[in-house]
């Protein structure tokens, strides 16, 4: 149907008046719309930290808009119409709200974008951004963001960087030394009258005083758990004058077991050192009144044909070769992990540059939220984190920063040298990291699919595996064996 | 008698009115049934501020609509009195 317009005089088919209008109005604006209509003035606060002025023409926000409503148009339901066929000025009231919101996400995104990439500054992540604004199409709007950079350095030649991983070479020593281990391990205790000798185990019974008072006593009851091991204990096990049980246990009363016998009462006194962990007992002299109640001798099994059999193994070559394999395979990963290690070393000493401080401000959270996930599955408790609180920070801000420091260099590389994270990368990235969280793929897929930033975080992890993997390729290895740089 | 302001129960928004108000100038409302021409252009002039050129009034039939709740019976959706009125050129409402 063709009819003229009796406002405008123009022919529209089929469309009404309003349509027309803002048809007209997009179009207009679109012909004299300046090549950029968004404009970024760069203030620096910092050498990484930089606040961003984004100006967005009123024109450009009118474009915007034109598209939502075209977009809202398409698919509104609105009674007493056919989809599609609402008219605009229906479809602006009866979805100002979504309307409003469609524009500021789009304006916002479109002023991110200009930010990020008009700038001529390598953003690195938007620190604060005041979304949160109701554009208006037609009036002109300036935005400040606050944004990190990543600073300009150049790189080191990072072809060919010498490395020295230690030597993957087993010796028979390291072998013997093994089987010994296995031995003692399946090891029998047989209980023996006579005095204690060295690699004996007792059972013991004893307990400390400090001037007479036990520590119960000196330290309060309600700390008592804390020093449980350093006050007394009953039928205890220990390993005479083994420097493994003194790490852990009470070293005067270790190596004072030499020479006694069953049934055997003496008196030992140990000053703990000025570096010993808990803080009440450095520097304290503890008097323990002990008592020996059973000796017993280790006993290691002969490498006959029974003790191969419980290694489900059926000749002493088998055994070996099979320890000379395991040993290889962990010194193979050890070694493999040193070079990496080099190389992060190397690139990280070789350059210096101020590192973006959100960056390094969330690398320390993760860090130090690592840190006391590891330790609080060790037992260590909650108060202990409160205590050493700014000690922690300190710590793990130390290790974010270098952490920082070599992925932003990472980073770099990979994109000199066109490194890019391809699909199956990141498949085998999601099986691995499944398999390591402990939960099924599927599972695992969809708790992706829900965040965004996870995906991100993996795909910036494969990327960063990725282009280590290249340097360590590329790398000098200088034991004799370097690989061609290709 | 009926209050000017109460003739007029609401503006009726379709694609068929939208289509009459840009290529007519037609306007279509839902009026009270006690409604006639004289007073539908009396109300219309004094709500909107507009001269009403021409005014065609008709009863929309009640309808028998498939009961959704209930099947295989029939609901009443029930009539109304139209007013479709031509304003002065040049001159409109804006209706939504």
């Amino acid at each position: 149907m063709k009819l003229p317009c009796r406002r405008t005089g123009e022919i529209a088919i089929a469309v009404d008046r309003c349509m027309v209008d803002v048809l007209s109005a997009r179009f207009s604006t679109r012909k004299n719309q300046p090549i950029s209509s968004v404009n970024v003035t760069v203030n620096d606060i910092s050498d990484t930290r930089k606040t961003l002025l984004v100006t967005v023409s009123g024109e450009e926000i009118s474009t915007h808009e034109a598209e939502v409503l075209k977009e809202y148009i398409k698919s509104a339901r609105v009674p007493g119409f056919r989809v599609g066929k609402a008219p605009v000025n229906v479809i602006r009231q009866r979805y100002r709200k979504n309307l409003q919101e469609a524009l500021n996400q789009k304006v916002a995104q479109k002023v991110y974008e200009e930010a990020v990439n008009n700038s001529d500054l390598q953003v690195y992540s938007v620190v604060e951004f005041n979304n949160s604004i109701d554009y208006k199409p037609g009036e002109e709007v300036t935005v400040d963001l606050t944004v990190d950079v990543t600073p300009a350095f150049e790189l080191p030649d990072y072809k060919g960087i010498a490395v020295t991983p230690p030597s993957t070479e087993v010796e028979d020593k390291e072998i013997d030394e093994a089987i010994e281990r296995l031995r003692r391990e399946r090891a029998d205790f047989k209980e023996v009258d006579r005095a204690a000798a060295v690699g004996d185990y007792v059972k013991v019974s004893y307990k400390g005083t400090i001037d007479g008072k036990s520590l119960a006593e000196e330290f309060g009851e309600e700390r008592a758990h804390e020093f449980r091991a350093y006050a007394s204990a009953d039928n205890t096990w220990e390993e005479v004058a083994s420097e493994e049980a003194k790490e852990f246990g009470i070293p005067s009363l270790i190596d004072a077991l030499v020479g006694h016998s069953k049934g055997a009462q003496f008196e030992v006194s140990h000053t703990y050192a000025e570096d010993f962990r808990l803080e009440e007992l450095r520097g304290r002299t503890v008097t323990y009144s002990v008592e020996v109640s059973e000796v017993r001798e280790r006993i290691l099994p002969e490498i006959d044909e029974a003790f191969l059999k419980s290694l489900r193994m059926e000749t002493l070559e088998e055994l070996k070769g099979r320890i000379l394999d395991d040993l290889e395979a962990r010194k193979k990963q050890e070694a493999e992990n040193a070079k990496r290690q080099q190389i992060i070393q190397f690139l990280s000493n070789s350059v210096e540059f101020p590192l973006p401080e959100s960056a390094v401000e969330g690398e320390t959270q993760n860090v130090m939220g690592r840190i006391m996930v590891e330790n609080m599955q060790r037992g260590v408790a909650e108060e202990e984190f409160e205590k050493h609180k700014s000690q922690l920070h300190a710590q793990s801000a130390e290790i974010a920063k270098r952490d920082v420091k070599t992925q932003i260099i990472l980073a770099k590389v990979a994109k000199e040298q066109e490194i890019k994270v391809e699909e199956q990368d990141l498949q085998s990235a999601v099986v691995n990291a499944a398999q390591r969280a402990r939960t099924p793929v599927d599972e695992f897929v969809r708790d992706l699919q829900k965040d965004r930033s996870k995906v991100l975080r993996l795909q910036k992890q494969v990327l960063l595996g990725k282009t280590l993997d290249f340097l360590v390729k590329e790398a000098n290895v200088q034991d004799g064996v370097a690989k061609p740089a290709q | 008698m009926i209050h000017p302001e109460q003739i007029i129960v609401r503006q009726i928004v379709t694609e068929k009115a939208t289509e009459a108000s840009s290529h007519g100038n037609q306007y279509y409302f839902h009026v009270v049934p006690e409604a006639n021409r004289v007073t539908v252009k009396q109300a219309i002039e004094k709500q909107f501020s507009v001269d009403v050129q021409k005014v065609n009034i008709l009863n929309v039939k009640p309808k028998m609509k498939p009961d959704r709740r209930q099947r295989g019976k029939f609901g009443r959706k029930p009539g109304y009195k139209r007013a479709i009125i031509r304003l002065k050129e040049g001159q409109t409402i804006d209706f939504a």
